[in-house]
Formats: structure tokens, C-alpha cells, sequence
């Protein structure tokens, strides 16, 4: 029989005796069991990232798609306005990559000639003729990014054409104008982006921070800039734009114009971030300590909100390069000789044109894969900026 | 539904319905600022591009190799009425609208409604029709991805629901268009096949303008039925890990009735709300699928009169598109008031 | 009720076992109670213990994919008096399932803000679970349920029905949630922490309900909380659990007043005692509950336990079950051995 009272009064006597835990006890016997880590905040949330394969792929895409177009010119086996007319309307060409079994692509030279009914262009790929395909291959002058003058392509060929998307109306490479013109699609909505965030950062959090007549005016401004259907705004706006202005001016404008609407949706998002995070105690304690308003909101709110801004802004980006595709393929927006993905697909309007010619429509693919890949990525970025959640 | 039958109205209920006309009537007259509001930034809006109707004019003429000089400028200018200082104006179009006078189109040179009455509505109808279609497809397509998640179907669905988010609506028409006409071998654009377009009406004739109608209202109703399906997929999983639903499971409910009444009943009610923010991106949609498909929406002709400066015909699109958009939200949030007990107004 | 049987339900060695994307979570590993007719067992101990994952599993509520029920029996008394069934072997989306949920076994749980559908009203989710259960027609089940709301103490009952739970304190709404949960009379109710979520005033009420309602129900009990108070109040029986076990278990004058299991010792110590806190200092439990995904070796509670850090148990063995005095079982290292406590000997 257990002295099973004695031994109760002296555990309580244990108790008594005993203090608070010694931390070094607890981490010699915690030795021996698997621990999960405290982890810090960003570390959870990029282990979190790289589980979700798809997001990963749409980073990539996107990383490679800007890789791209900064160096454009140089990837770019022709230039912008290149035209060789002896291969208009040429369909993409195929690639062989073995000659004799080694590695050395290349593309068969082309007899062109016009089907007597239809009065189409064929061209009939010549088996005699193979032409190899060089690297880094010195062609037409171009400026790097615009600052660098360099005449070196990463492909090209020495004679004949080598066209992987096919050509235009006027013998121009669609391959290349798509790579040189992804530099303006893609470029329009990072800085449309970036002024939409700056509006809409410094007007949402201080609607949500301040609250009272601050947020309800911007909150009235917000909805009546909303009333407006975006693309008859966008239009009504673009008609504004002075013809004559010189492309760069016009880039712009087509940049402020998308970012007037674009900040209303960043505004009302990191508006009700701030009303949820404005209750919360690390607030008042910061209040409590002293800190002005100020301080609270740089210090504090902005980066409680960082993640948030990263995300919204990866989701804010497709559709810019949406709206600017849309504008420029309806005759407003960008003209030539600025050439973007929009631009390209209103070359390729006529109907007649396009069901002899259907390669006239892939711009619209990489629109597609584009904003595909930004919401991978945003999607992603979202669901790890919750490392909390499963 | 268990329970349903034998509710007598709520104590409230009555004092409800008149709450809920009070609010109506409160809303409609709260959007009468903002029409006026409206009114005037779409006004400054169409007077921004330099010149005006008749510099356009004279342009047009000089191109086609005639002049005009500067007297006969000046007198278009009085007849139109352009010579006036902007806020008259502004105040000459606004007093016609409770008329259901929108102004004078100095190109066609015809009443503005009369011109866009008909492409209004087809605006409205292919808006309206697409959204009756999200609603339709993405909720049953929803619950299914929520209930079975991670399911080859629910992956399947998210992926097309990703590429309907990601094609862009004209660039969907553009392919339309060609794989119809390539590969189908039928006609896609407009509203009637060519030998249709004369011929009396008739069930064939109704038929093939179905036939025209199905495509553009499928291709605007994409982008919104991808994103609606992310939302409720989403909403519909949150709210299975509420607590009423175990507690309604607890009760010995069958698992259909527990999703069905208690959660998909919650996860309709902020969908409601997104379905509302879709009527903005319809009627610009309406616009560019109109343009690409020959349907006669208002797009085409917005575009021409934007570019003439033909004012008010440009402002009074621009102006009913906006008063479109707003009277759909209203629409939305009543019908949200009306879903949702806890709204209080 | 039939009182001959010796027990309402039975829960012997369940194992409830969680499979998330960073492990294991043996959320209850090794759980045997014993619940009789028309008695009020109280199952105490920290967050995350595993007490609600133990009510959860009997209900068989918890989500199918990530919930495994590994091992162990919950056996049942049907009110026919003749059936016996194990839960366990039930399909949890089945028939029989479905007929003892809010007949036979209900369950209230602890938000009541968030336990009632926002945009049904009352009345509907009230009869709702008569219609289920019961043959009668829609006005008498209204009629029966407007009796409960009565029962519960809500005065108005007949306008409250048609009420949505939004218009509704959270006092009101629990009671609307144990009128909903008794409606069927249920032989068995189990209740997740009803009042944590409460006014201390409103807990007061709802506990004196549950005891009323107990006795005029003629209804076991299971009561799972934190607060020993609520305990004392209410329960015949209490059970302790600490990560996933039961550490002791027995009546509640025994527990009350010869706590064995050092964590028992410890919980009852760190109640504060009127007019005793000038003199003494407040003893709590130093340390918290270890992380779930840890998988420990020998005694769970070692790490917390003055014992172990004195040296006067090497806590790495599981110990045994042992009924000190009838009724009254503890699972400690410190009374599995015959010799007095001091020293190392084993």
C-alpha cells in the first residue's frame, strides 16, 4: 500500500521549495527531442514561398521575361524596324539543332514565290541549303539599354533570315520586335505601378491612420474616381494626348494616365490594412511611449505593411500591362515608332490579314503568359506573407 | 429545409421593409452629388484634346485638299455654340438631361440619344448577360473546388481559372474570331450571319443571333468567372473551418446540408459584393469585345467622337457608362442589405 | 435512464493523431475515461492539452484529411439499453453517426458568437435539430422549441424565436446553444469550454443552468475547461490531462483533496486563495506545455516538475496506471515505486 498522502504533502513541499524553471535544465534535456525552430518572420515566410512550385516558375518566368528585355537588342537577332522584304509574311521558321550529329543548329535557306490563286507569299524551305545559325554574331548597330553602342547579337545568321516567330506585313522579324517590345510592356507597368504606389501608399495609410475627415474625403475622391468604367476613362484620356509629342513624353503620359485609376485599388487595400493594424496593442504601446503620429506610421505601420505592399503590387502589375496592351491595340495609347506588345496586335487587326497570317497574333500570347506568371507569382507571394495559416 | 416552414415574420420584419426603401431612397439621392460631380469631370474630361469640333473639322477639310477661312470658321463655331465660355457650355448639356436631352452630335448631326440608345443597350445586355453567366458557372464550380481540394479537378479548375484571369478579352476575341472562321467555318462577327442580316425576323433568324451573342458574352464573362471561382473556392474553405459549422454538423445534419445550407449560404454574400465590383470591367469589356466582334456597342463611335471632339456625344457615352456602373453597384448592395441580416441601415 | 448500466461511455487508450506539413501532432495519445449516466465528469487541464481534440473524437467532428484516430476504443451506450457501439469503427459521415449527433450525444462549444449561423434566425436552427430527430410536425416542433428557450432561463421566448443570433448577447446566444443542444434530449452532453468566452457573471448563470438542466435532464456530462473553479462547482468527477494523457483522474472531493500527480498539485496550488495572498507567495507551474511536434521520451511533465529538478525522479520511464484508493488513478513515476520517495533507487 502507497503512502499515497505522503507522498502528495511532499510534493506540495517540492513546490514550495522550488523556483522558476532554469532555463539551461530545460535546453539539456530538450537535446535529446526533435524541436521545431523559432524561425524569424522572413525566413518563414521564403520557406513557405518555395513549397508552392508554381509561384517559384512564375518568378522565374518573370525574372527571365525583364532579363530579357533589358538586353533586348542584344537577344534580338534584328532590330526594331529591320525589314526584309524578300521574306514578308514568312510563317516561324523551324529550327534543326543537329547537323551530321553534332550540335549546330540551323534553318533551311527559302525559295519564296506567290500562289497564283490566293496571291499569298509561300515559301518553300530548300533542303540543299542549310544555313547555320552563329552566336554572338556581329549585325546590325544598336544601344544597349539605350546608353551602349554595340553591334553584337546573341544569334543571327550570315545570309538568309532566321525568323522563329515569323514576319510582318514588311519583311520586319516578329521575334525580335516582341523582345524589343516586351521592354516597353513590361517596363509601363513597373513605373505605373511605382506611381500608383506612391499615391496610393501615402493616401490609403494616411486615410486609415488619421480616419475622420481625412478618410472620408480621399475615401469620396476614391469612389468617384471608381464611377468611371476604366477603359472609356482611359480612352477619353489618351484622346487628350497631343499627337506631336515626342514618344517619350508620350510614354509617360500613358504611365500617369493607368496610375490614376491604378492608386484608388492600392489605396483602399493598405487603407484597410491600417485599420485593422491602427487597433492593435503595439500601437498604444508606441502612443503610450510617446511617438509621435509620424513615427507610428514610418516606423511602424509601413513596415508591418511591407508584405502586404509587396503583394499588391505583384497583383497591381498585370493589370497595367493589361490596360497599356488594351489601349495601344485600339489605336490609343502608344503609336509607333513606340512599339510595345499592343501596339503589335493592332498590326494585326485585319481579320483577312490574320487568317492567312495567325502568327501576327502571338504578342498576345506573351501578354497572356505575362500576367499568368505575375499572378503565379502575386498568388504566392500572398498565401507566404501568411506563414501562420496552412 | 427543416425549420423553414413554420417562421412567422421576425418581429422586425415589417419595421425591415421600410427600412429598406428608406435606405433605397437615401442611396439615390446620396449618388445625386456625385452625378454632378460626375457630370463635370466628364465635361472637362472630353474638353481636354486641344482645339475643338470645328478644328477637327477644318483638318478633315485641309486634308481632303479644301480650306476653310477664318470667317467661315468663326460662324460653324457660333452655330455650334463653341464659342462660349465653358461653363455655359457645360450648363447648356446638363439642362437637358432631365429632359432626356443629351445634346446634339455636330457630326452626325443628330440628337445624342437617338444615336446611342441602341448601342446603350446592347452595352447593357451583353454586360448584364455575362454576369448573369459568372454567377451561373463560377458558384457550383466553387463548392466543387472547395469540397474536393487539391482534387485533379479542383487543379484542373484552378488552372483554366488562371488562364481565363490571364488571356486578355480582346486577345480571346482576336482567337475567336480566326477559329471560327478557320476552323468552324461559321460566321463570328456581328450579330447575324450575312445572310441573315436582311432577312425578316423569324425563330431562325433569333437563333442565329444567339448564336452571335453566346461568344462575346462567354469571352467578357471569363475574366470574372476565374476570379469568382478563386473567391468562393476560397471564402467556401474559410468558412468550413467556422465554428456554426461544426455545430450545425454536430447536430447530426447530413454533410450535403451542412455545406449547402450553412456554408454556401455565408459564402454567397461577399460574392454578391465582387459580382458588383465585375460591372466596371463588363462595360469596359463590352466595349473591346464589341470592337473586335462588330457588335454594336457603344466603343466604336466613343472612339470617333473622342477623336473629333464631338463633345457632347463623347460625354454623354462616358456620363451613362459611369451612371451604368453606378446604378449596378446600388443594385449590388441592396441585394447584399437584403441577403445579410447584420446589415443595419 | 437506465441506471444499471455501469457506464454511459467508455474511452479506452484513444490515440487522436494530427498529420501536418511539419510532423506529427499526438494530440491525444492514450486517453481512458470512464463517463457514467447522469453524472458530471470535468476534463481539466492547459491549452492545447488535447481536451477538445477527446471531445472532438467521440462526435467523430475532426476533419477527415489531416485526423487520424490511430488506436483505442470509444465505447457507447445506445438509449435502447441493448447496443453497445464503438465510435471509433463508425463511419463518421454515415447514418449512425448522424442519428446519435444532437440525439444521443450533443455538444456545445465555446464562442457562442460565432456557434450560430449569422442568417438563420434562431427558431430556424433550433427546430432545425427537433425536425431532424424527432417525427412531429413543424408548428409542435416550434412550440417545443420556444419550452427550451424557456428552460434556459431566456424570458420573451416566443419573440426571441424569430430573432437572428446578431440581435443576441453572448450569455444569450449560449443559452440559445444549450437549448438547441438539449432539444432532443440527449443522454450524453458535452460541453467545450462554455463559459471561457463569458462574463464572469454570465459563467456564474450558465453553470448553475447546466446544473439544473443536468438534474432535470437526467444527463451525463462532460464538462472540458481550464478553470478549476467551474470544476468545483459543477463536476462529480474530474479528470486532468496533460499533453495528450491523463495524468490523474477521480472524484472530485478525492482530487480536491488528495492531489497526487505533481501537475495536479501544481494546478490547484496556483489558485489563488482569499485572504491567503498576503502571507503566501503565488506557486505557478513554471514553464509552458512543450511544443506538440516534440516527440518526449519517458515523462511528459518532467521538465516542469519539481521532482525531477530536485533530483528525486529521473522521470525516463512511462509509468503505469495505479488506483491509489478506489476510483482514484494517477499515472506518475513518484507512485509507481513502493519505498519511500526520497532518493534515487531506481
Amino acid at each position: 500500500m502507497i503512502d499515497y498522502k505522503g507522498r502528495s504533502e511532499h510534493i506540495k513541499k517540492l513546490y514550495e521549495r522550488q523556483n522558476t524553471l532554469d532555463e539551461s535544465i530545460a535546453h539539456q534535456m530538450m537535446s535529446s527531442e526533435k524541436i521545431a525552430f523559432a524561425t524569424s518572420q522572413w525566413r518563414m515566410m521564403w520557406r513557405k514561398f518555395i513549397r508552392n512550385r508554381i509561384a517559384v516558375i512564375g518568378g522565374i518566368v518573370i525574372l527571365l521575361f525583364y532579363l530579357t528585355a533589358l538586353l533586348a537588342n542584344f537577344v534580338a537577332p534584328y532590330t526594331l524596324q529591320q525589314r526584309m522584304t524578300a521574306y514578308s509574311f514568312l510563317s516561324p521558321q523551324r529550327v534543326h539543332f543537329f547537323t551530321e550529329g553534332r550540335f549546330q543548329p540551323f534553318v533551311y535557306g527559302l525559295k519564296g514565290s506567290r500562289d497564283p490563286k490566293t496571291l499569298m507569299r509561300v515559301y518553300v524551305p530548300d533542303p540543299e541549303k542549310k544555313i547555320p545559325i552563329r552566336f554572338f554574331l556581329q549585325g546590325e548597330p544598336y544601344k544597349l539599354m539605350g546608353l551602349f553602342p554595340a553591334s553584337i547579337h546573341l544569334f543571327g545568321v550570315e545570309e538568309g533570315i532566321v525568323s522563329l516567330l515569323g514576319t510582318d506585313a514588311q519583311g520586319r522579324d516578329m521575334f525580335s520586335r516582341i523582345i524589343i517590345g516586351s521592354q516597353i510592356s513590361l517596363t509601363i507597368g513597373l513605373v505605373g505601378v511605382a506611381l500608383s504606389l506612391i499615391i496610393g501608399a501615402f493616401l490609403g495609410v494616411a486615410s486609415g491612420y488619421f480616419g475622420g475627415w481625412v478618410d472620408n474625403l480621399i475615401q469620396r475622391v476614391i469612389e468617384i474616381i471608381r464611377s468611371f468604367p476604366p477603359i472609356p476613362l482611359w480612352m477619353a484620356l489618351t484622346a487628350a494626348l497631343p499627337p506631336h509629342w515626342p514618344p517619350l513624353r508620350v510614354y509617360f503620359a500613358i504611365t500617369i494616365i493607368l496610375s490614376l485609376i491604378g492608386w484608388t485599388w492600392l489605396a483602399r487595400q493598405l487603407r484597410g490594412k491600417v485599420l485593422a493594424l491602427r487597433e492593435e496593442d503595439f500601437v498604444m504601446a508606441a502612443r503610450l511611449a510617446g511617438a509621435s503620429d509620424g513615427w507610428i506610421i514610418f516606423r511602424h505601420l509601413i513596415p508591418a505593411t511591407f508584405s502586404h505592399i509587396i503583394v499588391i503590387s505583384t497583383l497591381a502589375m498585370p493589370a497595367m500591362i493589361l490596360a497599356e496592351s488594351a489601349l495601344s491595340f485600339l489605336g490609343l495609347g502608344l503609336r509607333p515608332p513606340l512599339t510595345s506588345w499592343g501596339v503589335l496586335l493592332k498590326e494585326a487587326q485585319n481579320i483577312q490579314v490574320l487568317l492567312l497570317y495567325p502568327w501576327l497574333m502571338i504578342p498576345g500570347s506573351f501578354v497572356a503568359i505575362s500576367i499568368l506568371a505575375f499572378n503565379f507569382l502575386g498568388d504566392g507571394l500572398r498565401d507566404a506573407a501568411d506563414p501562420y495559416t496552412v | 429545409m427543416p425549420g423553414a416552414g413554420c417562421e412567422k415574420p421576425a418581429p422586425g420584419e415589417h419595421k425591415k421593409r421600410y427600412d429598406m426603401i428608406a435606405y433605397i431612397v437615401k442611396r439615390i439621392l446620396g449618388l445625386i452629388p456625385t452625378l454632378i460631380i460626375i457630370s463635370m469631370i466628364t465635361f472637362i474630361i472630353i474638353q481636354l484634346p486641344p482645339g475643338d469640333f470645328v478644328t477637327t473639322a477644318q483638318a478633315e477639310i485641309a486634308a481632303s485638299g479644301g480650306g476653310m477661312d477664318a470667317s467661315a470658321v468663326e460662324a460653324m463655331r457660333i452655330r455650334y455654340g463653341l464659342d462660349r465660355p465653358m461653363p455655359v457650355q457645360y450648363w447648356r448639356w446638363v439642362s437637358g438631361f432631365p429632359r432626356g436631352d443629351f445634346g446634339y452630335s455636330l457630326e452626325w448631326s443628330a440628337p445624342v440619344w437617338d444615336i446611342i440608345a441602341g448601342r446603350l443597350s446592347w452595352t447593357l445586355l451583353l454586360s448584364g448577360l455575362a454576369l448573369v453567366f459568372m454567377w451561373l458557372v463560377s458558384i457550383p464550380i466553387g463548392i466543387y473546388s472547395a469540397r474536393h481540394k487539391y482534387s485533379l479537378g479542383d487543379n484542373v479548375f484552378s488552372f483554366l481559372g488562371f488562364l481565363g484571369l490571364s488571356v486578355p478579352d480582346f486577345m480571346l476575341s482576336l482567337m475567336w474570331l480566326v477559329f471560327a472562321t478557320m476552323m468552324l467555318g461559321i460566321s463570328a462577327s456581328g450579330l447575324y450571319s450575312p445572310r441573315m442580316v436582311d432577312a425578316p425576323w423569324s425563330l431562325a433568324k433569333f437563333l442565329d443571333l444567339l448564336n452571335h451573342l453566346w461568344p462575346p458574352i462567354v469571352i467578357m464573362g471569363v475574366v470574372g468567372t476565374a476570379e469568382l471561382i478563386r473567391i468562393m473556392r476560397g471564402n467556401l474553405l474559410d468558412i468550413l473551418n467556422q465554428q456554426y459549422v461544426t455545430t450545425a454538423r454536430s447536430k447530426g445534419l447530413l454533410e450535403k446540408v451542412v455545406v449547402q445550407k450553412y456554408a454556401v449560404r455565408m459564402a454567397i454574400n461577399p460574392l454578391i459584393s465582387v459580382l458588383g465590383m465585375q460591372i466596371p470591367k463588363m462595360i469596359s469589356s463590352s466595349i473591346i469585345v464589341g470592337y473586335v466582334l462588330s457588335i454594336p456597342t457603344v466603343g466604336p463611335i466613343f472612339l470617333r467622337a473622342l477623336i473629333t471632339q464631338d463633345m457632347y456625344l463623347a460625354g454623354a457615352i462616358l456620363l451613362l457608362m459611369t451612371v451604368m456602373l453606378l446604378i449596378g453597384n446600388l443594385l449590388a448592395d441592396i441585394a447584399l442589405a437584403w441577403v445579410d441580416p447584420r446589415i443595419r441601415y | 435512464m437506465n441506471e444499471n448500466k455501469k457506464y454511459l461511455l467508455k474511452i479506452n487508450n484513444l490515440k487522436t493523431y494530427f498529420h501536418t506539413l511539419d510532423g506529427i501532432v499526438r494530440a491525444v495519445d492514450g486517453v481512458s475515461l470512464t463517463l457514467k449516466p447522469g453524472k458530471t465528469m470535468g476534463l481539466v487541464g492547459e491549452s492545447g492539452c488535447g481536451k477538445s481534440v477527446t471531445a472532438y473524437s467521440i462526435l467523430r467532428l475532426l476533419p477527415l484529411k489531416t485526423c487520424q484516430i490511430k488506436e483505442g476504443e470509444i465505447l457507447f451506450h445506445r438509449r435502447n439499453g441493448k447496443e453497445v457501439i464503438d465510435l471509433v469503427k463508425i463511419n463518421p459521415q454515415g447514418k449512425l453517426i448522424r442519428s446519435i449527433r444532437g440525439k444521443e450525444i450533443a455538444m456545445i462549444f465555446q464562442e457562442p458568437m460565432t456557434s450560430l449561423s449569422p442568417v438563420y434566425t434562431v427558431g430556424n436552427q433550433i427546430i432545425e435539430a427537433i425536425l431532424l430527430h424527432r417525427q412531429i410536425d413543424p408548428q409542435e416542433a416550434r412550440e417545443h422549441a420556444v419550452q427550451m428557450l424557456k428552460s434556459v432561463g431566456l424570458g420573451m421566448a416566443e419573440s426571441m424565436i424569430d430573432e437572428y443570433p446578431h440581435r443576441l448577447s453572448g450569455g444569450q446566444r449560449q443559452r440559445v446553444m444549450i437549448a438547441m443542444a438539449l432539444s432532443c434530449n440527449p443522454s450524453l452532453l458535452i460541453a467545450d469550454e462554455p463559459t471561457t468566452a463569458l462574463d464572469v457573471t454570465i459563467q456564474a448563470q450558465i453553470i448553475e443552468l447546466l446544473k439544473s438542466l443536468q438534474k432535470q435532464f437526467h444527463m451525463a456530462v462532460l464538462l472540458i475547461t481550464h478553470n478549476l473553479g467551474v470544476i468545483a462547482e459543477i463536476a462529480d468527477e474530474i479528470a486532468v490531462m496533460y499533453l495528450g494523457r491523463i495524468v490523474e483522474s477521480g472524484s472530485l472531493k478525492q482530487v480536491f483533496e488528495n492531489p497526487l500527480h505533481p501537475y495536479t498539485i501544481g494546478l490547484l496550488k496556483s489558485v489563488p486563495i482569499i485572504g491567503n495572498q498576503t502571507k503566501k507567495r503565488l506557486a505557478p507551474i513554471p514553464g509552458s506545455v512543450p511544443d506538440p511536434l516534440s516527440v518526449i521520451e519517458g515523462c511528459a511533465f518532467r521538465l516542469r516538475c519539481p521532482a525531477y529538478k530536485q533530483k528525486e525522479c529521473a522521470g525516463q520511464e512511462d509509468a503505469a496506471i495505479v488506483e491509489v484508493e478506489p476510483g482514484h488513478y494517477v499515472c506518475c513515476l513518484l507512485y509507481n515505486r513502493d519505498e519511500g520517495v526520497r532518493g534515487n533507487e531506481n
